[in-house]
Order: C-alpha cells, then structure tokens, then sequence
C-alpha cells in the first residue's frame, strides 16, 4: 500500500517533477553529446554518421575512438585543456582572496546593512553578462576609459594593451563569478560564533592563527561550494575569452566553439565536451569527499 | 604564603559613548581566591570581564596581576583565561585538540603539550572522552573541557563568565562543588561572573555586589547577606521585608525607630550614632519573621496582620501576611516536624514579629 499512498503524496510530485526535468534537460542530452562522441564526421546533414545501421537483420554498431585519440594525439587540445585548467584555478583563487574578505566584511557589518550590501554584490547580475562583458570591451580597449584614466594621470605615456591579452580574461572571469564565490562564503561566515575567535585570542592566539585555525577550518564549506561555482563554469567558460581575449588565448570553451561552428566536426567537439566533463568530476568527486569526512568527523 | 591583592583593579572605567557601563571600580582579589561578581544583566560586570581578559579597553583605570601593569597587554600575551559562558569549545577540534589550543600558541614542545593536556584531562576526568567533537558531549562533559581548556596555561586570573548558565538546575549544583573543588585544589585565582546568588555563595569566598556599574557592597556571603550596606545589597541577595522609618530615639546601646508601616516603635539591639529624625530603611530576611496566633510576649517587635497567601516549598513554607498599615510582609516558617496540630492557615489573623538582633538598619 505504501506505494500507493507515495503516488497520490504531494512530496512525490515536488520532488519528482523537478527530477524528471532535470532528467529530460540535463541528462538526455548529455547521452546525445556522450553518443555523439563515438561518431565519425562526414560532409552532410547531420554532419555525423550515425552509430547503429541497420542493413536486413544486421545491426551494425560503429564505434569510433578516434575522436579521443585525436584529441590526446594533438598537442592543441592538450594544452587547451591544460590552459582552461589554468586559468579557471587562478580566477578561483582570485576570487576567493578578493571575495573573502568582501564576504567577511559583509557578515560582520551591522545586521540592517547586510542585505543592501548583498543586494549590492548580485546587482551587477540584473544585467546580461554578455552586455557587461561588451562594457569591459569599452573600458579595456586602446582608447576606452582605462587608458584614458592612466594617461591623464601620467602613469602611461602612450596606451597600453588590455584588451585581448590573459589579463583581460582573468579580469573578465572574476569579475563575472566573484558573486558566485562571495554568496556561499557569507552563508557560512555568517553563522560563525564569534565568541570561538574571542576565545582563540584568549587562548594566545594571534589574530592571523586564530583565522587559520577557527575561521578557516569553519568556513571550508563555504569556500569549497564558492570554489566549485567558480571553477566549474570559467573551466568551460566561452564568452570572457572570445570577447576579452586575444586570438591566441586558447581556452576549450572556445576551442569547443570553433569545432562545432567552424569547422563543423561535432564529433570531435562532442569528444572535447565528454572529456572536460571528466575533468570536472575529479575536483567534484574530491571535495565532496573531504565535505564528507568532515561531516562524519 | 599567599599573596595578598595579588590581582589590582583600580579605578577603571568604560565609557560607551554617553553610557557609562563601568564607573571607577576598585577591587582587589587575593592569591588563590575565589571572588564572585554579581549583578543584574547591564550592570556592567561583564564589561568588566572583558577588560580584564582584554577583549574591551577600559577608558581609565589600570590593571595589575602579581604586581605586573597589564592594562596595555594584548589579549593573547596576557597571564589571563577566561571560560565563556557558551563555553565557545572550538566544534571542529576534538577535546583533547580544544585543550591543547591554548597550549600549542606558547611554542611549548610536542611532549610537553602532551604531558600538560594528559593532566587536565585527568584533573577534569575526560581521558575517555579526549578524542569527542564537543557536539557529542553532556553539557556537563562540555564545561568541564572548556574548564580544563582554561586552565591549560595555568593562567594567574581564571574568569568564569556565568560559569553554570547553560546547566540545568540538577547538574548545576553539582557542578558548582565540582568546579570549586578543582579550582581550589588547583589555587587558581579565580573571578566568577554571575546573577545567580546561589551560584555566586556556593562557589565563592567572598562576592561583590554591582549596581549601575558601580561595585556596591564586597564581603563572604555571610557578611553580604547579614549585613547589607544599602536596600539593593540586601535585595539582591535573598529576599528581605524593608520597614520605612525615622530614627526615634538613640541611646548607644540601641536604637528606636517609628515604623509607621509596622504600626509600632521598632527596637534594634545597637546603637546607630544617627541623628534623630533620620529616614531610614530596617531590613528583616523573611527567616527571620515568626509568626503566632497569640502574642508572642514583650521583647519583640510585633504587628499584627491577616494571612492572605502561602506558598509551600517542602522545607518551608513561605507565607504572605498584610499588616495593618497595609504594608505586606512575608514570613518563612520552617517544618521541623512532619504534622503540626493547628497550622497557621489563610486568612488567619496573626502576630508577625521579629527580635532586637534580627534587623539590620540601613541609610540607603
């Protein structure tokens, strides 16, 4: 009976509604890529073979691992991988040294200042990322805002290039997910009892000790969820590098782009695509397991 | 030898703005004594606290331990700990890690961490409980590692912020004689922070009375609760009936007083060396009335009045009488034998009465 009684419960439809959704939207097209990836690319429409033919009662099943070989054979993709990596662990880092102190700042302001100061945080997100990304064009470029400031204040004698260059990028990607980094680090700094520093200090804890030892370990929830919201995106990250960065900066959002549009071999791109995800597991899988062990400690 | 005034206070003061939650307070602790604080919650004993840990400046005044200034010292380089009232047990260490905090900061050797957190752990009897997060612990398991956490450094001044505030009332009786017996077996100087009296005469030698950031009164409990200086000292601890009056007549050996409210001349066993006339305030704990369906006889001090409450406690019984003059006054009555033939009941007319030597006169 119990099933019964699971059908016609409320609980069965909050959950599993938004569970099927994700399920259409998510994972099916997922297996399309993952599908997709074992193909071969041929001159046509779809620009794919496809995997399973059917010739009278043979079924003939192509796979095809070259997309993969390729793509470890090339040291183009190699790097492209290698320098998404780079560049989405550096933005990480940057934005957890500029963001923590942002997010600490914030959940130790009087209690009627917090919400103005975090609604100043998001609001930049009202507005299409794309559109700002196009104003960082503005301020950059050889004659934008940027430039124009530094020469008037004689720090340049003559305009310097920021726009296209691996500074822009950086720029561009934690400007754009410094939010995503800031929000879940106030969630947990805010719930941090501040008599535990008080304490610390008691003890003969100088104060960067006390942040090492208390308020770091405390808020690791905060700055691995942060972390992951930033990383996981700016690894695939195809907007920031296209606009901002020159045409030799090579990040596999952008590779990935090219391989779909340009040169319209989707199965290699498919292949790009499963491979970065893979990546992308590993620090997931690692951090969720130190989140664990530190639950069950 | 102890030392005398081994921890100085004189004259601080903290000024918030227009508030002032300390006011010139002067107290001085000998070595290895246990002196409770009290007062009502924003009479600025935990400022005080807090200056002393170092965790608040104070405006004016300096602080002295073993004849040291430490008024200036940061927080983390003074020979002072301090047990929070939430304990504030750091919730991702173990207790043995909690214990070891303190001690890990003086750059001490890994063997000699080891060898101090092995003896707290055994002074507050935790070894079977070393390797816990405190989120597992028994509130009494949890004040015993923040005491021992406390201790570790082996500060010259403990202070305990409302040491037994997050106890229930069972365990924190028991607690109380504990932590008073390891704090004494220890001789650690000791300021206990509290607005529970019962806590503050259970655990201390001698205690403080606070007011409007003011110290009011310090003595043992028994002095503070037999003589009380002032009407808030003898509010505050215990609960006491006050006699509005004036000064009647003044011979050296006693004293005469008009009670209006009593209805009758008071009598006090001593001599005041107050003027005639003077207002003042004659204070009687309530074990100290006695109550009677007939006249007690000559030598006290009676009223008469009408029972119009009684609360029974077990031991005693708490009974609420109206005067005369309208004036209400409560009365203990003890049960020394299990039945009482005719017990004083509701709406009783009665005599409630007091001896010479049971009240104390108060000026303020």
């Amino acid at each position: 009976m119990r099933w019964i009684n699971m059908l016609f419960s409320g609980r069965t439809y909050a959950v599993g509604i938004p569970y099927f959704w994700l399920l259409l939207f998510l994972l099916l097209p997922m297996l399309i890529i993952f599908k997709l990836s074992f193909s071969e690319m041929v001159n046509g429409l779809p620009p794919y073979e496809a995997l399973a033919s059917i010739e009278g009662y043979i079924v003939t099943l192509k796979i095809n691992l070259g997309n993969y070989q390729f793509l470890f054979d090339d040291p183009f993709y190699v790097s492209a991988y290698i320098n998404s990596l780079k560049v989405a662990a550096i933005s990480t880092i940057l934005c957890l040294i500029i963001g923590y102190p942002m997010a600490y700042c914030i959940a130790k302001a009087p209690g009627q200042w917090r919400p103005l100061l975090l609604t100043l945080v998001v609001l930049p997100s009202w507005t299409s990322f794309l559109l700002r990304v196009y104003a960082w064009m503005g301020i950059l470029q050889e004659t934008g805002y940027l430039n124009q400031f530094l020469m008037s204040i004689g720090v340049l004698g003559e305009p310097m290039q920021f726009l296209y260059t691996d500074f822009a990028v950086y720029l561009g990607i934690v400007y754009g997910y410094l939010p995503f980094m800031i929000l879940p680090l106030y969630v947990s700094i805010v719930k941090l009892d501040w008599d535990l520093l008080k304490a610390a200090a008691d003890l003969g804890a100088k104060p960067w000790k006390a942040f090492l030892r208390i308020t770091v370990p405390l808020t690791k929830s905060g700055i691995i969820v942060g972390s992951l919201l930033v990383f996981i995106p700016a690894v695939g990250e195809f907007v920031v590098p296209d606009l901002l960065g020159g045409s030799g900066s090579k990040m596999i959002g952008r590779v990935m782009w090219q391989e779909f549009f340009a040169n319209r071999d989707w199965p290699l791109a498919a292949a790009l695509a499963v491979v970065m995800l893979l990546l992308l597991l590993i620090p997931i899988y690692y951090f969720s397991r130190v989140e664990r062990r530190a639950e069950n400690a | 030898m102890k030392k005398q005034d081994y921890i100085r206070i004189e004259n601080i003061s903290k000024q918030y703005g227009q508030l002032t939650a300390v006011d010139d307070v002067s107290l001085s602790i000998n070595e290895g004594e246990l002196f409770g604080l009290m007062g009502s919650s924003g009479c600025g004993k935990s400022t005080l606290l807090q200056m002393l840990a170092g965790l608040d400046t104070p405006t004016k005044g300096r602080v002295f331990i073993d004849d040291q200034d430490i008024t200036d010292i940061e927080p983390h380089l003074r020979p002072v700990n301090m047990m929070f009232q939430s304990y504030a047990l750091f919730p991702h260490m173990s207790v043995r890690q909690n214990i070891a905090f303190g001690l890990q900061q003086d750059k001490l050797s890994r063997a000699e961490v080891d060898k101090r957190v092995d003896e707290m752990l055994e002074i507050v009897r935790m070894q079977d409980y070393q390797h816990f997060k405190p989120h597992s612990l028994s509130g009494g398991q949890k004040q015993r590692t923040a005491l021992a956490r406390s201790l570790a450094k082996r500060p010259k001044l403990l202070l305990l912020d409302e040491p037994m505030g997050a106890l229930d009332k069972n365990l924190r009786e028991r607690m109380q004689l504990e932590v008073v017996s390891i704090l004494e077996d220890l001789g650690v100087t000791c300021l206990i922070v509290t607005h529970d009296q019962s806590e503050a005469m259970t655990m201390s030698e001698r205690i403080g009375i606070m007011d409007k950031g003011e110290i009011i009164q310090i003595g043992t409990p028994n002095e503070v609760y037999e003589n009380p200086n002032c009407c808030f000292s003898a509010k505050f601890l215990g609960s006491v009936n006050i006699l509005q009056g004036t000064v009647a007549q003044e011979p050296t050996e006693f004293t005469l007083i008009d009670v209006p409210e009593w209805n009758n001349q008071v009598r006090i066993n001593y001599g005041l060396s107050a003027p005639e006339g003077l207002p003042v305030w004659v204070a009687v704990r309530p074990e100290k009335m006695s109550l009677s369906l007939e006249h007690p006889g000559n030598g006290n001090n009676v009223a008469k009045g009408q029972v119009y409450d009684i609360a029974y406690m077990g031991s005693h019984s708490i009974y609420h009488v109206l005067l005369e003059s309208g004036k209400k006054i409560i009365a203990n009555v003890y049960h020394s034998d299990r039945y009482i033939s005719e017990p004083i009941t509701w709406d009783d007319h009665v005599h409630v009465y007091f001896e010479a030597t049971s009240a104390v006169v108060l000026q303020g």
